[in-house]
């Protein structure tokens, strides 16, 4: 029946129509291209000294939440957008705009004209963020947007502003447009968390030992942690004076002799040499730990730490052999294989001489074939 | 026995499993016979086979250690075996008629004992304590595979003696305590099941493309008097120590 139909037409029509027909075909391709290319999304950068966010990380801010120094440093957030829906031609102009919102209605969000409002009310859904001072005409399907944490929250840094909050990044024809409907592939949302609450401080032990000395104490927090530091005041004096006051910050004056990491440090290492102790000498310690968002507790209990002669093998069998550790040590070490010669040339000389016979043995078989 | 022990024997029980898979497999592939494939016009079932020369053993070991170095060992180290992880070359010197070859050759090994160093004040977490022991040994020994190669009996027995050097080191809570050496005679006597009988095929495959005449799977109960002869040097040596492993001669 197709193709009865098609007889009818002339030659030159149903040329006429192919072309029309591959047109329409390249044209839809084309679009479906662009289509399939248009889909915008970010990635964060290394924000402070957290790793690296992964591609899409949306909650790479809430897994590592600002801290309230971090706001105050209003240090800028970075991310790196691919598929931004910009025009070429320059015919249409895009530009960068940012509400907050997420708040009012469940499932909303502030793709949908009807959220935005400029204005307060009971029906805004979502809050213009006019602080912040968008990328300006989009221009590049790979463009940088950065913010500040002063310009994302509604107080700044304030405690009142704890929590966890929601971004959108529209790309649209006017900031501040509440009349138009933003296409799903024009917009992207992301999450930011702010935590000024510094955990408890932990229970430390005393501890003592030589070159390893393990310092044990139990957490308080209940919250994930990041890691903990360890004050050691070698100025002070266990029991006396001593610039580590528990249930303070951490003196600015001390360094943390040791910082470990991890969701629930409870140990921590020391070394009594590095710490300059003498055997029998002591010194205050105490503990912080910190958390995902850098908040550092205050300062532990004030424990102490000593320095103590630790025994393992050798002392026992110095101890078994009745010689002091020096006297087992001199005995022991550095013997001689042969009366005048060091073990270790006696032991390569021995190697040698089985080299040079498996050698002469080889060239006699070689000789005897020819 | 330690999991490093469990796990040296294992690697090398798995070593001689792929071996042999391998060659199987490979025999199977390429042997038209097999495959039913008779070649036209042969008038011989197989080719003459001629075994490659026999030079050299390569053993490679693992077993369990303790020096007899009394009580204190036990204090420090408990029940620990090691392991004791060793390779060992030997050179045929020459092949005593129905007997086997004479071998000089040379072994190297190592081994730790690890335990918890202490305080006086009982304090806990304060480190470790460690002995480690490098034990160098020159060997001779009669390899009599002469059951293997003229009745077929897939069993070698080697008796071994040597003279051992010993290395070791032993330290506390991070900081080494004392090192030295010790010398001493060494003595071995292994059992090894030639493993050419799974598959004569492969066996030969082996030889003519690796070069590997025979390989075998061992144990061995060996003794050594490191340190005995003075008492300047630590007792590093033992009346009975064993080692299993996979030997291959070439």
């Amino acid at each position: 029946m197709h193709d009865r139909s098609l007889a009818l037409l002339s030659p030159t029509r149903r040329l006429a129509l192919l072309l029309v027909s591959l047109a329409a075909a390249l044209v839809g391709n084309a679009i479906a291209t662009q289509r399939a290319h248009a889909q915008i999304t970010y990635t964060f950068q290394t924000y402070g000294d957290r790793g690296t966010p992964t591609s899409g990380a949306t909650n790479y801010l809430v897994s590592w939440p600002l801290s309230y120094e971090e706001c105050l440093d209003n240090e800028e957030i970075s991310m790196v957008i691919t598929g931004a829906p910009y025009d070429a031609t320059g015919t249409t102009r895009l530009e960068w705009d940012l509400w907050q919102g997420g708040t009012g209605t469940a499932g909303a969000n502030c793709q949908t004209a009807t959220n935005r409002r400029t204005s307060g009310g009971s029906a805004a859904v979502c809050v213009h963020r006019p602080g912040w001072d968008g990328g300006g005409q989009i221009t590049s399907t790979m463009p940088t947007i950065t913010f500040r944490p002063q310009e994302l929250f509604p107080d700044g840094c304030e405690a009142t502003a704890q929590g966890t909050y929601v971004f959108y990044v529209l790309a649209v024809s006017a900031p501040g447009d509440t009349t138009t409907d933003i296409a799903a592939t024009a917009y992207f949302a992301f999450n930011v968390a702010l935590d000024f609450e510094a955990p408890e401080a932990p229970e430390l032990e005393d501890a003592a030992g030589d070159r390893q000395i393990g310092l044990e104490w139990t957490n308080i927090a209940t919250e994930t942690l990041a890691g903990a530091r360890v004050y050691v005041d070698t100025a002070g004096t266990c029991g006396g004076t001593t610039s580590l006051v528990a249930g303070s910050a951490a003196p600015s004056s001390l360094s943390p002799t040791v910082e470990v990491s991890g969701s629930a440090p409870t140990t921590a290492t020391l070394d009594g040499v590095d710490l300059g102790l003498e055997i029998g000498e002591s010194a205050p310690v105490a503990v912080a730990v910190f958390d995902t968002a850098r908040n550092e507790s205050v300062l532990s209990n004030v424990a102490c730490v000593e320095r103590v002669p630790v025994e393992g093998f050798w002392d026992d069998y110095c101890r078994q052999e009745m010689l002091s550790t020096e006297e087992c040590r001199s005995r022991y070490s550095g013997c001689s294989a042969l009366p005048g010669m060091p073990l270790r040339d006696g032991g390569l000389a021995l190697v040698l001489i089985a080299i040079a016979a498996v050698v002469a043995r080889a060239r006699k078989q070689d000789g005897g074939r020819r | 026995m330690s999991r490093a022990a469990i796990f040296g024997l294992g690697a090398i029980g798995a070593l001689a499993l792929c071996l042999s898979a391998s060659s199987v497999h490979a025999q199977d592939a390429s042997n038209p016979r097999r495959q039913g494939a008779r070649p036209i016009g042969e008038w011989s079932d197989e080719p003459i086979f001629v075994p490659s020369s026999e030079s050299f053993t390569v053993e490679l070991r693992a077993g369990a250690y303790r020096p007899d170095l009394g009580p204190a060992f036990e204090t420090s180290f408990g029940g620990d075996l090691g392991p004791l992880v060793a390779i060992e070359l030997d050179y045929h010197l020459f092949r005593i008629p129905y007997i086997g070859p004479l071998q000089i050759g040379a072994r190297i090994g190592w081994v730790e004992w690890n335990g918890d160093a202490r305080t006086t004040s009982s304090s806990t977490n304060v480190g470790g304590t460690g002995l480690s022991l490098v034990p160098i040994t020159a060997l001779a020994s009669i390899r009599i595979d002469g059951l293997a190669r003229h009745l077929s009996f897939p069993l070698i027995f080697t008796p071994k003696i040597g003279l051992d050097f010993g290395y070791f080191q032993s330290g506390t809570s991070g900081v080494t305590q004392a090192d030295g050496w010790s010398v001493g005679l060494d003595w071995g006597a292994q059992v090894a099941l030639e493993l050419d009988f799974l598959d004569r095929r492969s066996a030969r495959r082996l030889d003519e493309e690796w070069g590997l005449n025979h390989s075998e799977v061992f144990f061995e109960l060996f003794g050594s008097t490191m340190g005995s002869f003075s008492d300047r040097q630590l007792p590093l040596g033992t009346s009975l120590a064993w080692a299993a492993g996979l030997g291959f001669t070439f």
